[in-house]
């Protein structure tokens, strides 16, 4: 199992920073209603893009962590969850102090729809935060098996010898509703 | 109701568990000793996080209407490579775990035969669900493997009926210190 890189700031963590900056950054708030709509689109695009880089970043972490690649750390975890949070107050003084007032003008700010669905979901996620864990399963932990035992089971897989069982078309599975509807507790 | 008393097998019917179906494995219990609460403890408390990631997991309701046990299955992670590290990965399936309420262990005694393709004891069914499902699972899969506690006496003879055979040295577990033997049974082509 191998551990975080514990020491630096990961690239997903810059990159939600980098989003705030853009957002902090000065803007002519002078400028023509056209070049402001483009700026605030470039910036709902970063903001689409840093979420989809946290969430396929936190997948493969809690995947990790629970197939027993890499050790649980708190504070990889905390990162993440600063993360989210630089996110969701940034992407909503977005919508508040510049879309709202865009939207007067134009009749569509690209990629706002996309920003405004997914920010409860980043809101749920940090609200509704579980740590990962370790599957308590062993065999769904990720390791290589060891010589002897992947030989042997090589053998298994070339065996001749019938086998006592022969499969059939699996039995007929009950929807969750019919299950619902019959069981007793 | 529907009855085995009136003649008919006390087919176990399978459902695809989620969470919605988690109220009816609550207080789900194997027996007491340590490899009976593990499938007990996973089945309430674990299984959802396998299932988000792709792990197949089913209750079984018997002709009374009571959920008697559940399986489940998912594809290895543990990389079979052979003969050499480099070798391509061989797909093989798992079984995670696999539970039996304790009031249904063994039972119902009346349908017990010795040939697991016949044998109507709820253990041997949930075999055959688990083994006809294995078979249908796409990727050419070699074998099902499983982890089992040494002790468990009765689910190794359940895993022998059934063609499973141990293999290599035991698999220990790092935090719990338990060593758990693997045994696999190839999948017929």
């Amino acid at each position: 199992m191998s551990s975080t890189n514990e020491g630096h700031a990961p690239p997903w963590m810059t990159f939600a920073e980098a989003y705030e900056e853009q957002w902090k950054s000065d803007h002519d708030l002078a400028m023509k209603w056209w070049d402001r709509k483009e700026w605030v689109e470039n910036l709902v695009a970063t903001g689409l893009d840093v979420y989809g880089v946290l969430k396929t970043r936190e997948a493969q972490w809690r995947e990790q962590v629970f197939r027993g690649s890499v050790a649980f750390s708190e504070k990889q975890e905390q990162q993440f969850r600063r993360a989210h949070d630089l996110w969701v107050r940034t992407t909503r003084a977005i919508l508040e102090q510049l879309v709202d007032g865009l939207e007067q003008q134009f009749d569509e700010v690209t990629g706002v729809e996309k920003l405004r669905q997914e920010l409860p979901i980043v809101e749920a996620t940090l609200r509704d935060w579980k740590s990962p864990r370790l599957s308590m399963a062993v065999g769904l932990r990720e390791h290589q098996l060891p010589e002897d035992a992947a030989a042997a089971l090589d053998r298994i897989i070339h065996c001749a010898t019938p086998l006592p069982y022969a499969p059939k078309q699996p039995v007929q599975e009950l929807s969750a509703e019919e299950f619902k509807r019959r069981a007793r507790q | 109701m529907r009855g085995s008393s009136a003649g008919m097998a006390d087919v176990l019917f399978p459902v695809p568990f989620d969470a919605d179906l988690l109220p009816f494995v609550a207080g789900f219990d194997c027996g007491p000793d340590p490899w009976e609460q593990e499938p007990s403890h996973w089945i309430q408390e674990h299984a959802l996080e396998a299932i988000a990631l792709g792990t197949k997991v089913w209750l079984y309701m018997n002709q009374q209407d009571l959920v008697v046990g559940f399986s489940s299955l998912d594809v290895s992670k543990s990389l079979l490579r052979y003969p050499t590290p480099k070798s391509p990965r061989v797909p093989v399936l798992v079984i995670p775990e696999l539970g039996l309420k304790k009031e249904f262990k063994g039972e119902p005694k009346a349908e017990r035969t010795s040939d697991p393709n016949t044998d109507g004891r709820y253990s041997s069914q949930i075999m055959r669900h688990l083994l006809d499902n294995a078979h249908q699972w796409q990727g050419n899969m070699q074998a099902v493997s499983l982890y089992v506690d040494p002790r468990n006496g009765a689910a190794i003879r359940l895993y022998q009926r059934f063609g499973f055979a141990s293999y290599g040295t035991p698999y220990k577990e790092p935090h719990t210190g338990i060593s758990y033997d693997r045994y696999a049974v190839r999948l017929a082509r």
